[in-house]
């Protein structure tokens, strides 16, 4: 009659602790009377005691400090959002019936009369909330969309009410900075490319050029990596950008991207502004 | 830690943040670990938190927090990972990465050192290749300890394809890992 042996799964459970005590009872037992056994355990042993040693990386204490302030800050601005009414200059109905009615009558009004005052430079309604919006960072901009106009204008929806709409200049630095956010963290592709063409009315800045390195280097869509190549042609040649589009040329996996950056460099050196420093050759 | 939750639901920021102290730590590491990148880390960190902050009062102490907690974690990455598939290029000047390895338990001599990193390496490059369950499977159980029943009621599995999924995980590793074996010392 043949001895019936102990499967691999057994083993290796055995080893992990992931069995009941009956089951383990049994294969020790078994494992007493089968040397074939004990030899397949050992090498499992082996597999084993080589994953639990190896230690994956963990942050350091900096990095975790880094992330911890960032949500402290979103954090406030979310739980701000929840209390303040912030979508609308007037006092509602909820903040009659609370307790800080008085200090928020007077925080409503205040604002009110502020937002008469601003009302002449600012178009739309809900100006406060989009900045806050905008300067707020959140990874996920589902409230803010745009849609651009014919005459050049781009609006800034906030979708969450359809109500506070800003319509701005393509060269308006409130829609910079909401170009950048969503260039960077929104998940939709579309809003993506919208962002990164409206960077091409932006002034040639660093928090541009970072963003537009940025989406070069890590966006999937390979139309706003193109885009981004395109407008960063008009930015003064530096190491960062050599740099990137060096990676570029030999790592993309678009065909047409690789093209791009070929192109972006070949003008760079054909450039009479060409630096041609000392370290930067192409 | 059930006060601060009660706290917490209220819309108690400081009660969360302390919440948040508890656990953040293995968050971050789950979300490198999976996401592989420290830039996606730091947003599914973001991300997982304020989604756990702004549903805190849907929690209805049927599981631990913590299990709670894990199960926004483990959605999220796997959804910013799929969503993103994320390329990475390296710039030439990249910084040096900031995660840390935790220290070793043993003395090393310094050719034992530097296989162990060589070693640490192809463990790492290993688990990302593994399928999306059995990496998860596999970051669960052998980097945060978390025992089988804990990751099936986490991933809403049972706990059968768990160990499935873990023990296929372990043998496709097996493959990579055959010529860095320990060698069992009897």
């Amino acid at each position: 009659m043949g001895k019936k042996h102990l499967k691999d799964e057994e083993l290796f459970f055995y080893l992990t602790g992931d069995l009941d005590s009956d089951t383990i009872s049994g294969i020790e037992r078994h494992l007493q009377d089968c040397p074939l056994c004990r030899d397949r355990l050992a090498q499992e042993r082996a597999l084993y005691t080589t994953i639990r040693n190896s230690n994956y990386p963990v942050p350091a204490k900096g990095e975790l400090k880094k992330v911890r302030k960032k949500l402290k800050f979103n954090l406030k601005q979310t739980a701000g959002e929840k209390t303040d009414h912030s979508f609308s200059l007037g006092v509602t109905l909820q903040s009659l019936f609370s307790p800080n009615f008085a200090l928020k009558f007077v925080a409503g009004g205040t604002l009110f009369i502020a937002g008469l005052l601003l009302g002449f430079l600012f178009s739309g309604s809900g100006e406060n909330s989009i900045q806050k919006l905008l300067n707020s960072n959140t990874t996920r901009f589902e409230k803010i969309s745009f849609q651009s106009e014919d005459n050049g204008e781009v609006m800034l929806v906030v979708e969450q009410t359809r109500q506070h709409i800003l319509r701005l200049s393509a060269d308006d630095p409130r829609l910079l900075q909401a170009a950048i956010n969503i260039l960077k963290y929104d998940e939709r592709d579309n809003m993506r490319l919208k962002a990164v063409k409206i960077l091409q009315y932006a002034e040639k800045k660093k928090a541009v050029e970072f963003a537009l390195v940025q989406s070069l280097q890590a966006d999937p869509n390979p139309g706003i990596r193109l885009h981004a190549i395109q407008i960063l042609k008009k930015f003064p040649l530096n190491k960062k950008i050599k740099d990137v589009l060096v990676s570029v040329l030999f790592k993309d996996t678009n065909s047409g991207v690789r093209y791009e950056a070929q192109q972006c460099l070949e003008e760079y050196k054909e450039s009479p502004d060409f630096p041609l420093k000392k370290n930067m050759t192409i | 830690m059930d006060s601060l939750i009660e706290k917490a639901q209220r819309g108690d920021t400081r009660a969360f943040e302390k919440l948040v102290k508890k656990y953040d730590r293995q968050i971050l590491s789950l979300a490198y670990q999976i996401s592989q990148n420290i830039q996606d880390a730091e947003d599914i960190y973001q991300e997982v938190f304020m989604r756990a902050f702004k549903n805190i009062k849907s929690f209805n102490k049927k599981s631990t927090f913590f299990t709670w907690l894990y199960r926004i974690a483990i959605n999220c990455s796997i959804t910013y990972c799929n969503t993103r598939q994320r390329r990475y290029h390296p710039s030439l000047d990249e910084e040096k990465d900031e995660f840390s390895w935790e220290p070793s338990d043993t003395m090393l001599t310094p050719d034992k050192s530097a296989l162990n990193q060589e070693l640490k390496e192809k463990i790492k490059r290993g688990v990302n290749t593994l399928p999306p369950m059995q990496k998860m499977t596999f970051i669960l159980r052998f980097y945060h300890q978390l025992k089988i029943k804990e990751i099936a009621r986490i991933t809403n599995k049972a706990e059968g394809t768990i160990k499935n999924y873990l023990f296929r995980a372990t043998r496709n590793m097996q493959k990579k890992l055959s010529p860095y074996m320990e060698s069992e010392v009897i």
